[in-house]
Protein backbone atom coordinates (compact mmCIF):
# COMPACT_ATOMS: atom_id res chain seq x y z
CA UNK A 1 0.00 0.00 0.00
CA UNK A 2 2.48 2.51 0.79
CA UNK A 3 4.70 2.47 -2.62
CA UNK A 4 1.07 2.67 -4.27
CA UNK A 5 0.68 5.51 -2.44
CA UNK A 6 4.26 6.89 -3.49
CA UNK A 7 3.70 6.54 -6.79
CA UNK A 8 0.45 8.63 -6.70
CA UNK A 9 2.02 10.95 -4.17
CA UNK A 10 4.84 11.54 -6.97
CA UNK A 11 2.71 11.72 -9.86
CA UNK A 12 0.56 14.36 -7.92
CA UNK A 13 3.49 16.67 -7.52
CA UNK A 14 4.54 16.40 -11.17
CA UNK A 15 1.19 17.96 -12.08
CA UNK A 16 2.82 20.66 -9.83
CA UNK A 17 6.17 20.69 -10.46
CA UNK A 18 7.30 20.89 -13.87
CA UNK A 19 11.28 20.49 -12.63
CA UNK A 20 12.24 16.99 -13.47
CA UNK A 21 15.96 17.47 -11.17
CA UNK A 22 12.78 18.58 -8.43
CA UNK A 23 11.12 15.69 -8.81
CA UNK A 24 14.10 13.39 -8.53
CA UNK A 25 15.50 15.48 -5.22
CA UNK A 26 12.77 15.22 -3.27
CA UNK A 27 12.31 11.23 -4.33
CA UNK A 28 15.82 11.14 -2.90
CA UNK A 29 14.64 12.67 0.40
CA UNK A 30 14.46 16.24 -0.13
CA UNK A 31 11.68 18.57 1.36
CA UNK A 32 8.90 19.20 -0.62
CA UNK A 33 8.03 22.29 0.47
CA UNK A 34 12.00 23.64 -0.03
CA UNK A 35 12.91 21.83 -3.27
CA UNK A 36 9.45 23.19 -4.90
CA UNK A 37 8.30 26.51 -6.17
CA UNK A 38 5.30 25.56 -4.26
CA UNK A 39 3.89 28.78 -2.28
CA UNK A 40 0.65 28.78 0.07
CA UNK A 41 -2.07 28.34 -2.65
CA UNK A 42 -0.41 26.20 -4.62
CA UNK A 43 0.27 23.97 -1.41
CA UNK A 44 -3.92 23.93 -1.05
CA UNK A 45 -4.17 22.34 -4.79
CA UNK A 46 -2.02 19.46 -4.07
CA UNK A 47 -3.33 18.65 -0.68
CA UNK A 48 -7.10 18.38 -2.06
CA UNK A 49 -5.07 16.88 -5.64
CA UNK A 50 -3.97 14.09 -3.12
CA UNK A 51 -7.19 14.28 -1.10
CA UNK A 52 -9.37 13.51 -3.95
CA UNK A 53 -7.33 10.65 -5.55
CA UNK A 54 -6.78 8.66 -2.39
CA UNK A 55 -10.24 9.49 -0.55
CA UNK A 56 -8.64 11.05 2.78
CA UNK A 57 -8.71 14.32 4.71
CA UNK A 58 -5.53 16.05 6.29
CA UNK A 59 -6.89 16.16 9.53
CA UNK A 60 -3.37 18.22 10.59
CA UNK A 61 -2.74 21.83 10.44
CA UNK A 62 1.06 21.04 10.36
CA UNK A 63 1.81 21.22 6.71
CA UNK A 64 4.86 21.73 7.27
CA UNK A 65 5.91 18.43 8.74
CA UNK A 66 4.23 16.47 6.55
CA UNK A 67 5.65 17.95 4.02
CA UNK A 68 9.07 18.24 4.82
CA UNK A 69 9.69 15.18 3.03
CA UNK A 70 8.06 12.02 0.60
CA UNK A 71 8.76 9.53 2.88
CA UNK A 72 6.44 11.77 6.04
CA UNK A 73 3.98 12.58 3.50
CA UNK A 74 3.34 8.98 2.24
CA UNK A 75 3.44 7.58 5.75
CA UNK A 76 0.84 10.37 6.87
CA UNK A 77 -1.51 9.13 4.29
CA UNK A 78 -0.61 6.17 5.15
CA UNK A 79 -2.08 6.26 8.82
CA UNK A 80 -5.00 8.31 7.62
CA UNK A 81 -6.20 5.57 5.12
CA UNK A 82 -5.35 2.80 7.49
CA UNK B 1 -30.61 46.30 -0.30
CA UNK B 2 -33.43 47.13 1.88
CA UNK B 3 -32.35 44.47 4.59
CA UNK B 4 -32.48 45.34 8.34
CA UNK B 5 -30.80 43.77 11.42
CA UNK B 6 -33.14 43.05 14.01
CA UNK B 7 -30.91 44.57 16.63
CA UNK B 8 -28.98 48.21 17.26
CA UNK B 9 -25.44 48.39 16.02
CA UNK B 10 -22.98 50.33 17.32
CA UNK B 11 -22.90 53.03 15.57
CA UNK B 12 -20.03 54.47 17.21
CA UNK B 13 -16.24 54.20 16.88
CA UNK B 14 -14.79 51.39 16.27
CA UNK B 15 -12.85 51.25 19.01
CA UNK B 16 -15.17 50.27 21.22
CA UNK B 17 -17.62 47.31 19.94
CA UNK B 18 -16.02 45.02 22.73
CA UNK B 19 -16.98 47.17 25.35
CA UNK B 20 -20.24 47.83 23.54
CA UNK B 21 -21.14 44.27 23.86
CA UNK B 22 -19.46 43.64 26.91
CA UNK B 23 -21.98 45.96 29.08
CA UNK B 24 -25.49 44.84 27.09
CA UNK B 25 -23.96 41.13 27.82
CA UNK B 26 -20.85 40.34 29.25
CA UNK B 27 -21.30 36.51 28.70
CA UNK B 28 -21.84 37.25 24.99
CA UNK B 29 -18.96 34.25 23.02
CA UNK B 30 -16.98 36.87 20.65
CA UNK B 31 -14.43 34.24 19.81
CA UNK B 32 -14.96 30.33 19.64
CA UNK B 33 -12.40 27.85 18.26
CA UNK B 34 -12.28 24.08 18.75
CA UNK B 35 -10.63 23.89 22.42
CA UNK B 36 -12.06 27.44 23.96
CA UNK B 37 -13.89 30.80 23.65
CA UNK B 38 -13.77 33.69 24.71
CA UNK B 39 -16.81 36.07 25.65
CA UNK B 40 -16.58 40.00 24.53
CA UNK B 41 -16.10 40.69 27.97
CA UNK B 42 -13.00 38.66 28.61
CA UNK B 43 -11.65 39.73 24.48
CA UNK B 44 -12.41 43.42 26.14
CA UNK B 45 -10.03 42.46 29.09
CA UNK B 46 -7.37 41.25 27.74
CA UNK B 47 -7.27 43.94 24.89
CA UNK B 48 -7.19 46.23 28.04
CA UNK B 49 -4.46 44.28 29.65
CA UNK B 50 -2.28 44.66 26.40
CA UNK B 51 -2.66 47.99 26.15
CA UNK B 52 -2.04 49.02 29.33
CA UNK B 53 1.23 47.62 28.57
CA UNK B 54 1.85 49.48 25.77
CA UNK B 55 0.56 52.51 27.44
CA UNK B 56 3.41 52.26 29.76
CA UNK B 57 5.68 52.14 27.12
CA UNK B 58 3.86 55.69 26.28
CA UNK B 59 2.35 54.06 22.95
CA UNK B 60 -0.73 56.38 22.53
CA UNK B 61 -2.65 58.75 20.37
CA UNK B 62 -0.71 60.07 17.16
CA UNK B 63 1.80 56.67 17.21
CA UNK B 64 0.95 53.81 14.87
CA UNK B 65 1.53 50.09 15.47
CA UNK B 66 1.90 47.79 12.82
CA UNK B 67 0.25 44.35 13.76
CA UNK B 68 2.07 41.24 11.51
CA UNK B 69 0.19 38.66 12.51
CA UNK B 70 -1.52 35.74 11.01
CA UNK B 71 -5.78 35.14 11.69
CA UNK B 72 -5.70 34.40 15.78
CA UNK B 73 -7.09 35.24 18.81
CA UNK B 74 -3.68 37.33 19.07
CA UNK B 75 -4.31 39.22 16.33
CA UNK B 76 -7.67 40.58 17.62
CA UNK B 77 -6.53 41.07 21.04
CA UNK B 78 -3.23 43.10 19.61
CA UNK B 79 -5.57 44.84 17.06
CA UNK B 80 -8.31 46.12 20.12
CA UNK B 81 -4.95 47.27 22.26
CA UNK B 82 -4.22 49.16 19.68
CA UNK B 83 -7.82 50.81 19.41
CA UNK B 84 -7.89 50.87 23.48
CA UNK B 85 -5.53 53.39 23.17
CA UNK B 86 -6.30 55.90 20.49
CA UNK B 87 -3.25 55.26 18.47
CA UNK B 88 -3.41 53.77 14.59
CA UNK B 89 -3.32 50.02 13.91
CA UNK B 90 -1.27 49.03 10.71
CA UNK B 91 -2.38 45.62 9.67
CA UNK B 92 0.18 43.84 7.68
CA UNK B 93 0.91 41.01 5.51
CA UNK B 94 2.68 38.50 8.07
CA UNK B 95 4.19 36.89 5.08
CA UNK B 96 5.92 39.90 3.94
CA UNK B 97 9.50 39.26 3.45
CA UNK B 98 11.99 40.99 5.98
CA UNK B 99 13.02 43.65 3.64
CA UNK B 100 9.54 44.37 2.01
CA UNK B 101 8.31 44.94 5.52
CA UNK B 102 11.34 46.99 6.34
CA UNK B 103 10.57 49.62 3.45
CA UNK B 104 6.62 49.78 4.41
CA UNK B 105 7.96 50.23 7.83
CA UNK B 106 9.84 52.81 6.80
CA UNK B 107 7.87 54.87 4.16
CA UNK B 108 4.79 54.72 6.62
CA UNK B 109 6.75 56.01 9.50
CA UNK B 110 5.51 53.29 11.81
CA UNK B 111 8.09 53.19 15.16
CA UNK B 112 5.82 50.06 16.30
CA UNK B 113 5.41 46.65 15.53
CA UNK B 114 3.59 43.51 17.30
CA UNK B 115 4.74 40.10 16.00
CA UNK B 116 4.87 36.93 17.66
CA UNK B 117 8.05 35.73 16.61
CA UNK B 118 11.28 38.16 16.92
CA UNK B 119 12.96 37.67 13.30
CA UNK B 120 10.92 40.01 11.45
CA UNK B 121 13.07 42.27 11.64
CA UNK B 122 16.76 43.83 12.01
CA UNK B 123 17.09 43.86 15.80
CA UNK B 124 19.77 46.08 15.80
CA UNK B 125 17.38 48.51 14.76
CA UNK B 126 15.12 47.92 16.89
CA UNK B 127 14.24 46.94 20.56
CA UNK B 128 12.16 44.30 21.91
CA UNK B 129 10.39 44.04 24.87
CA UNK B 130 7.20 41.06 25.35
CA UNK B 131 3.65 42.34 26.35
CA UNK B 132 1.44 39.73 27.23
CA UNK B 133 -2.21 39.08 29.19
CA UNK B 134 -3.71 36.06 30.58
CA UNK B 135 -3.47 33.66 27.38
CA UNK B 136 -1.51 35.92 24.53
CA UNK B 137 2.22 37.02 24.38
CA UNK B 138 3.42 39.32 21.57
CA UNK B 139 7.17 40.87 21.13
CA UNK B 140 7.17 44.27 21.08
CA UNK B 141 9.06 46.36 18.94
CA UNK B 142 10.51 49.80 19.07
CA UNK B 143 12.09 51.39 16.12
CA UNK B 144 15.26 52.82 18.21
CA UNK B 145 15.64 55.75 16.06
CA UNK B 146 11.88 57.20 15.73
CA UNK B 147 11.53 58.42 12.29
CA UNK B 148 10.42 62.27 11.80
CA UNK B 149 6.93 62.45 11.03
CA UNK B 150 5.58 63.88 8.04
CA UNK B 151 1.84 63.30 8.63
CA UNK B 152 0.45 64.00 12.13
CA UNK B 153 -2.33 61.43 13.33
CA UNK B 154 -4.94 61.65 15.43
CA UNK B 155 -7.13 59.42 17.36
CA UNK B 156 -9.09 59.56 14.13
CA UNK B 157 -7.62 57.60 12.58
CA UNK B 158 -8.00 54.35 13.26
CA UNK B 159 -6.47 51.91 10.30
CA UNK B 160 -3.25 51.81 8.24
CA UNK B 161 -2.97 49.59 5.27
CA UNK B 162 -0.28 49.33 2.42
CA UNK B 163 -1.67 48.68 -0.86
CA UNK B 164 0.50 48.05 -4.28
CA UNK B 165 -2.67 49.11 -5.79
CA UNK B 166 -2.33 48.50 -9.82
CA UNK B 167 0.90 49.75 -9.76
CA UNK B 168 2.94 47.51 -7.63
CA UNK B 169 3.92 50.62 -5.82
CA UNK B 170 3.41 50.36 -2.05
CA UNK B 171 0.60 52.82 -1.43
CA UNK B 172 -0.40 54.18 1.90
CA UNK B 173 -4.10 54.48 2.94
CA UNK B 174 -5.08 56.10 6.02
CA UNK B 175 -8.87 55.20 7.52
CA UNK B 176 -10.90 57.06 9.84
CA UNK B 177 -13.12 55.41 12.40
CA UNK B 178 -15.94 56.65 10.87
CA UNK B 179 -14.77 55.54 7.55
CA UNK B 180 -14.48 51.79 8.80
CA UNK B 181 -17.59 52.18 10.95
CA UNK B 182 -19.60 53.09 7.95
CA UNK B 183 -17.90 50.24 5.54
CA UNK B 184 -18.79 47.24 8.37
CA UNK B 185 -22.37 49.43 9.41
CA UNK B 186 -23.59 49.38 5.47
CA UNK B 187 -22.99 45.63 5.06
CA UNK B 188 -24.63 44.69 8.21
CA UNK B 189 -27.48 46.88 6.88
CA UNK B 190 -27.05 45.66 3.21
CA UNK B 191 -27.43 41.92 4.23
CA UNK B 192 -30.11 41.70 7.09
CA UNK B 193 -27.74 40.30 9.50
CA UNK B 194 -28.84 39.88 12.99
CA UNK B 195 -27.02 39.57 15.84
CA UNK B 196 -24.98 35.79 17.24
CA UNK B 197 -23.98 35.13 13.42
CA UNK B 198 -20.71 32.72 13.40
CA UNK B 199 -18.51 34.87 10.95
CA UNK B 200 -15.65 32.01 9.70
CA UNK B 201 -12.91 34.39 9.49
CA UNK B 202 -10.68 33.02 6.86
CA UNK B 203 -9.96 36.11 5.08
CA UNK B 204 -6.59 37.64 5.74
CA UNK B 205 -7.04 40.42 8.74
CA UNK B 206 -4.82 42.39 7.74
CA UNK B 207 -6.50 42.87 4.27
CA UNK B 208 -9.31 45.56 3.92
CA UNK B 209 -11.90 42.19 3.19
CA UNK B 210 -11.07 40.08 5.68
CA UNK B 211 -10.92 43.00 8.20
CA UNK B 212 -14.50 44.28 7.31
CA UNK B 213 -15.35 40.34 8.39
CA UNK B 214 -13.83 40.56 11.45
CA UNK B 215 -15.17 44.32 12.49
CA UNK B 216 -18.85 42.78 10.67
CA UNK B 217 -18.42 40.40 13.24
CA UNK B 218 -17.81 42.04 16.66
CA UNK B 219 -19.53 45.09 15.73
CA UNK B 220 -23.22 42.70 15.49
CA UNK B 221 -22.22 40.87 18.33
CA UNK B 222 -21.32 37.59 16.72
CA UNK B 223 -18.94 34.76 16.82
CA UNK B 224 -15.93 34.94 15.27
CA UNK B 225 -13.88 31.78 14.47
CA UNK B 226 -10.15 32.80 13.11
CA UNK B 227 -8.47 30.35 11.03
CA UNK B 228 -4.78 31.15 10.17
CA UNK B 229 -4.42 28.33 7.40
CA UNK B 230 -6.93 27.76 4.90
CA UNK B 231 -7.15 24.32 4.13
CA UNK B 232 -11.12 22.75 2.62
CA UNK B 233 -11.03 19.86 4.34
CA UNK B 234 -10.41 20.85 7.96
CA UNK B 235 -13.29 23.95 6.97
CA UNK B 236 -15.79 21.00 6.27
CA UNK B 237 -14.62 18.68 8.50
CA UNK B 238 -14.35 20.78 11.81
CA UNK B 239 -17.38 20.86 13.77
CA UNK B 240 -16.73 24.59 14.98
CA UNK B 241 -16.28 25.44 10.88
CA UNK B 242 -18.73 23.60 9.47
CA UNK B 243 -21.08 25.49 11.56
CA UNK B 244 -20.70 29.04 10.11
CA UNK B 245 -23.49 31.11 9.24
CA UNK B 246 -21.33 33.78 7.29
CA UNK B 247 -18.40 33.52 5.43
CA UNK B 248 -15.81 35.87 3.45
CA UNK B 249 -14.11 33.96 0.93
CA UNK B 250 -11.89 34.67 -1.97
CA UNK B 251 -12.40 33.23 -5.32
CA UNK B 252 -9.40 30.39 -4.66
CA UNK B 253 -11.16 29.35 -1.43
CA UNK B 254 -14.74 28.85 -3.56
CA UNK B 255 -13.26 26.90 -6.10
CA UNK B 256 -11.17 24.66 -3.84
CA UNK B 257 -14.53 24.32 -1.42
CA UNK B 258 -16.34 23.36 -4.37
CA UNK B 259 -14.07 20.39 -5.21
CA UNK B 260 -12.04 19.06 -2.51
CA UNK B 261 -12.68 15.73 -0.92
CA UNK B 262 -15.78 15.47 1.51
CA UNK B 263 -15.68 12.10 3.13
CA UNK B 264 -19.55 11.14 2.90
CA UNK B 265 -19.97 10.23 6.35
CA UNK B 266 -19.36 14.04 7.35
CA UNK B 267 -21.66 15.58 4.72
CA UNK B 268 -23.96 18.56 5.90
CA UNK B 269 -21.49 21.32 6.47
CA UNK B 270 -21.83 24.76 5.85
CA UNK B 271 -25.75 23.37 6.16
CA UNK B 272 -26.54 27.13 8.44
CA UNK B 273 -24.84 29.27 6.44
CA UNK B 274 -26.68 32.71 5.37
CA UNK B 275 -23.87 34.45 3.28
CA UNK B 276 -20.76 33.20 1.47
CA UNK B 277 -19.54 36.84 0.30
CA UNK B 278 -16.43 36.37 -2.16
CA UNK B 279 -14.30 39.15 -3.10
CA UNK B 280 -10.51 40.35 -3.98
CA UNK B 281 -10.86 39.21 -7.49
CA UNK B 282 -13.16 37.11 -10.23
CA UNK B 283 -15.38 34.55 -9.30
CA UNK B 284 -15.22 32.13 -12.27
CA UNK B 285 -18.88 30.78 -12.98
CA UNK B 286 -17.69 27.69 -12.89
CA UNK B 287 -16.57 27.68 -9.04
CA UNK B 288 -19.90 29.34 -8.45
CA UNK B 289 -21.44 26.75 -9.43
CA UNK B 290 -19.63 23.66 -7.80
CA UNK B 291 -20.17 25.53 -4.73
CA UNK B 292 -23.92 26.42 -4.84
CA UNK B 293 -24.36 22.33 -5.83
CA UNK B 294 -22.19 21.22 -3.27
CA UNK B 295 -23.55 23.83 -0.65
CA UNK B 296 -26.73 24.53 -1.29
CA UNK B 297 -25.82 28.15 -1.03
CA UNK B 298 -25.12 31.03 -3.87
CA UNK B 299 -22.15 32.86 -3.44
CA UNK B 300 -22.60 36.64 -3.32
CA UNK B 301 -20.00 38.93 -4.91
CA UNK B 302 -18.51 42.11 -2.73
CA UNK B 303 -17.24 44.60 -4.90
CA UNK B 304 -14.77 47.51 -3.52
CA UNK B 305 -11.16 48.15 -3.13
CA UNK B 306 -8.92 49.75 -0.33
CA UNK B 307 -9.33 53.05 -1.42
CA UNK B 308 -13.67 52.93 -1.49
CA UNK B 309 -13.58 49.38 0.73
CA UNK B 310 -17.05 47.97 0.62
CA UNK B 311 -19.08 49.25 -2.37
CA UNK B 312 -21.55 47.02 -4.21
CA UNK B 313 -23.00 43.46 -3.64
CA UNK B 314 -24.91 40.62 -5.78
CA UNK B 315 -27.97 38.47 -4.27
CA UNK B 316 -26.15 35.75 -5.16
CA UNK B 317 -29.03 33.71 -6.36
CA UNK B 318 -28.00 34.06 -10.10
CA UNK B 319 -24.46 34.49 -11.37
CA UNK B 320 -23.89 36.92 -14.29
CA UNK B 321 -20.41 37.65 -15.89
CA UNK B 322 -19.12 40.67 -14.72
CA UNK B 323 -21.94 41.89 -12.29
CA UNK B 324 -21.49 42.79 -8.50
CA UNK B 325 -24.53 43.71 -7.71
CA UNK B 326 -26.00 46.98 -6.19
CA UNK B 327 -24.79 49.25 -4.06
CA UNK B 328 -24.61 49.02 -0.49
CA UNK B 329 -26.82 51.84 1.49
CA UNK B 330 -25.13 54.75 1.71
CA UNK B 331 -23.10 54.14 -1.49
CA UNK B 332 -23.58 55.85 -5.60
CA UNK B 333 -21.80 54.67 -8.33
CA UNK B 334 -20.90 56.29 -11.71
CA UNK B 335 -19.34 55.63 -14.87
CA UNK B 336 -17.13 58.60 -16.55
CA UNK B 337 -15.53 58.93 -19.48
CA UNK B 338 -11.95 59.77 -19.91
CA UNK B 339 -12.67 63.12 -19.92
CA UNK B 340 -14.38 63.09 -16.72
CA UNK B 341 -18.26 63.25 -18.09
CA UNK B 342 -20.60 61.42 -16.38
CA UNK B 343 -22.03 58.52 -18.72
CA UNK B 344 -25.36 57.34 -18.64
CA UNK B 345 -26.97 53.92 -17.77
CA UNK B 346 -25.87 50.95 -20.05
CA UNK B 347 -22.16 52.74 -21.32
CA UNK B 348 -18.88 51.68 -20.25
CA UNK B 349 -15.80 53.67 -18.72
CA UNK B 350 -14.26 54.08 -15.68
CA UNK B 351 -15.98 53.35 -12.67
CA UNK B 352 -16.74 55.81 -9.90
CA UNK B 353 -17.77 54.94 -6.40
CA UNK B 354 -18.73 57.45 -3.75
CA UNK B 355 -19.27 56.52 -0.25
CA UNK B 356 -18.81 57.57 3.14
CA UNK B 357 -16.55 54.59 3.82
CA UNK B 358 -14.13 56.10 0.74
CA UNK B 359 -11.00 57.66 1.92
CA UNK B 360 -9.33 60.58 0.53
CA UNK B 361 -5.74 60.19 -0.73
CA UNK B 362 -3.29 58.52 -0.06
CA UNK B 363 -0.37 59.21 2.32
CA UNK B 364 3.01 58.86 2.62
CA UNK B 365 3.89 59.48 -0.87
CA UNK B 366 3.69 60.62 -4.17
CA UNK B 367 0.67 59.00 -5.60
CA UNK B 368 -2.91 60.72 -6.29
CA UNK B 369 -5.96 58.97 -5.71
CA UNK B 370 -8.02 59.24 -8.85
CA UNK B 371 -11.17 61.27 -7.84
CA UNK B 372 -13.44 62.25 -10.64
CA UNK B 373 -17.14 65.00 -9.47
CA UNK B 374 -16.73 63.68 -5.74
CA UNK B 375 -16.25 59.52 -6.98
CA UNK B 376 -12.87 58.12 -6.08
CA UNK B 377 -11.99 55.41 -9.77
CA UNK B 378 -10.80 52.26 -8.11
CA UNK B 379 -9.37 52.10 -11.87
CA UNK B 380 -11.87 49.58 -13.02
CA UNK B 381 -13.88 49.46 -15.97
CA UNK B 382 -17.82 48.84 -16.23
CA UNK B 383 -21.36 49.84 -16.55
CA UNK B 384 -24.32 50.22 -14.78
CA UNK B 385 -27.11 48.73 -16.28
CA UNK B 386 -31.35 49.76 -16.22
CA UNK B 387 -31.85 47.60 -12.61
CA UNK B 388 -28.73 49.83 -10.98
CA UNK B 389 -26.39 47.18 -11.07
CA UNK B 390 -22.60 47.58 -11.68
CA UNK B 391 -20.53 45.04 -14.09
CA UNK B 392 -16.72 44.98 -14.08
CA UNK B 393 -15.26 44.69 -17.28
CA UNK B 394 -11.53 44.95 -16.03
CA UNK B 395 -9.35 47.25 -15.37
CA UNK B 396 -8.97 49.55 -18.47
CA UNK B 397 -5.65 51.85 -16.45
CA UNK B 398 -2.56 49.69 -16.93
CA UNK B 399 0.13 50.03 -19.03
CA UNK B 400 3.13 47.90 -18.96
CA UNK B 401 6.25 49.87 -19.16
CA UNK B 402 9.44 47.76 -19.11
CA UNK B 403 8.14 45.59 -16.67
CA UNK B 404 6.22 48.54 -14.41
CA UNK B 405 2.32 48.23 -14.11
CA UNK B 406 1.01 52.22 -14.70
CA UNK B 407 -2.01 52.98 -13.95
CA UNK B 408 -2.76 55.72 -16.64
CA UNK B 409 -5.59 58.05 -14.66
CA UNK B 410 -3.44 58.47 -11.79
CA UNK B 411 -1.35 60.60 -14.42
CA UNK B 412 -4.40 61.76 -16.41
CA UNK B 413 -5.73 62.93 -13.12
CA UNK B 414 -2.83 64.60 -11.86
CA UNK B 415 -2.41 66.77 -15.35
CA UNK B 416 -5.84 67.65 -15.49
CA UNK B 417 -6.29 68.54 -12.16
CA UNK B 418 -3.29 71.26 -12.48
CA UNK B 419 -3.50 72.21 -16.30
CA UNK B 420 -6.62 73.76 -18.18
CA UNK B 421 -7.37 71.10 -20.45
CA UNK B 422 -10.25 69.58 -22.17
CA UNK B 423 -9.60 65.83 -22.98
CA UNK B 424 -6.25 64.06 -21.76
CA UNK B 425 -5.25 60.47 -22.77
CA UNK B 426 -2.38 59.10 -21.61
CA UNK B 427 -1.03 56.39 -23.89
CA UNK B 428 1.61 54.09 -24.73
CA UNK B 429 4.04 54.29 -27.83
CA UNK B 430 7.39 53.11 -29.70
CA UNK B 431 10.50 54.94 -28.99
CA UNK B 432 13.19 53.67 -30.70
CA UNK B 433 11.88 50.12 -30.50
CA UNK B 434 10.73 50.76 -26.29
CA UNK B 435 7.52 51.34 -24.76
CA UNK B 436 7.27 54.26 -23.59
CA UNK B 437 4.13 56.76 -22.29
CA UNK B 438 3.13 60.11 -24.26
CA UNK B 439 0.83 62.26 -22.73
CA UNK B 440 -2.03 63.34 -25.77
CA UNK B 441 -3.92 66.63 -24.73
CA UNK B 442 -7.03 68.23 -26.24
CA UNK B 443 -6.79 72.54 -24.84
CA UNK B 444 -5.52 76.12 -25.37
CA UNK B 445 -2.04 75.64 -27.36
CA UNK B 446 -0.92 78.74 -26.17
CA UNK B 447 -2.20 78.21 -22.51
CA UNK B 448 -0.23 74.78 -22.56
CA UNK B 449 3.66 74.32 -22.35
CA UNK B 450 4.83 70.29 -22.83
CA UNK B 451 8.00 71.73 -20.53
CA UNK B 452 5.96 73.08 -17.53
CA UNK B 453 4.02 69.70 -18.02
CA UNK B 454 7.21 67.62 -17.74
CA UNK B 455 8.23 69.39 -14.81
CA UNK B 456 5.47 69.10 -12.80
CA UNK B 457 5.10 65.07 -13.42
CA UNK B 458 8.73 65.20 -12.83
CA UNK B 459 8.11 66.68 -9.21
CA UNK B 460 5.09 64.74 -8.57
CA UNK B 461 5.75 61.05 -10.43
CA UNK B 462 8.04 58.70 -9.90
CA UNK B 463 10.21 58.72 -13.09
CA UNK B 464 8.83 55.56 -14.64
CA UNK B 465 5.31 57.35 -14.93
CA UNK B 466 6.44 60.47 -17.05
CA UNK B 467 5.20 61.09 -19.69
CA UNK B 468 8.15 60.96 -22.37
CA UNK B 469 6.68 62.97 -24.90
CA UNK B 470 3.54 65.53 -24.74
CA UNK B 471 1.53 66.49 -27.83
CA UNK B 472 -1.08 68.92 -27.60
CA UNK B 473 -4.14 69.87 -29.48
CA UNK B 474 -6.55 72.69 -30.00
CA UNK B 475 -8.97 70.04 -31.39
CA UNK B 476 -9.16 66.32 -31.25
CA UNK B 477 -11.52 64.37 -33.69
CA UNK B 478 -15.00 63.56 -32.03
CA UNK B 479 -17.93 61.79 -32.95
CA UNK B 480 -21.36 62.87 -33.15
CA UNK B 481 -21.68 62.60 -29.23
CA UNK B 482 -19.04 65.03 -28.78
CA UNK B 483 -16.50 62.06 -27.82
CA UNK B 484 -12.95 62.18 -29.06
CA UNK B 485 -12.37 58.80 -31.07
CA UNK B 486 -9.33 58.13 -29.75
CA UNK B 487 -8.50 55.98 -32.88
CA UNK B 488 -8.38 59.31 -35.53
CA UNK B 489 -6.32 60.83 -33.01
CA UNK B 490 -2.88 61.34 -35.81
CA UNK B 491 -0.10 59.46 -35.41
CA UNK B 492 3.45 60.59 -35.75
Amino acid sequence: MPNDIREICITTLEKFITDQSTITNIKNGASILESATIDSLSLVNLIVELENSLGFSFESDDFEGIFSSLDKLVCYIDSQLS
Amino acid sequence: MNGRPDFNLPTGSPRNVLKYWSTKNGGLVAVRLENYQLSYAELAEMAGEVAGQLGARDIGEGDQVALVIENSVDFIIGLFAIFHLGATAVTMDPELKREQLSQLLESGEVDYLLVKHRGELNTQEWNRSIVSSQTVSFNLLQRQQPIHKTVQLTSKILLHRCTSGSTGIPRHVLSTEAQIADDYLHLLRGLGLSTRERFLGIAPFFHAFGCLALLSALASGSEIYPVSKFHPGRLVNNPVFRRSSVFFATPPMIELLGRCFIDERKAGAFAEMKHCICATARLKIDSYEKFKNRFGIGVRILYGSSETLSATITDGNVYAEGCVGEPLPGVSLAIFDAAGEMLPVGQVGRVGVKSPSSCDGYSYGVDSLSICAKYVLPGDKGYVDERGKLYILGRDDLINIGGYKVDRIEIESLISDRFPVCFILIQQYDRMGQPALEAVIEGDEGALDPGEITDFCKAKLLPYKIPSRIRIFSALPRDANGKVRISDIPKI
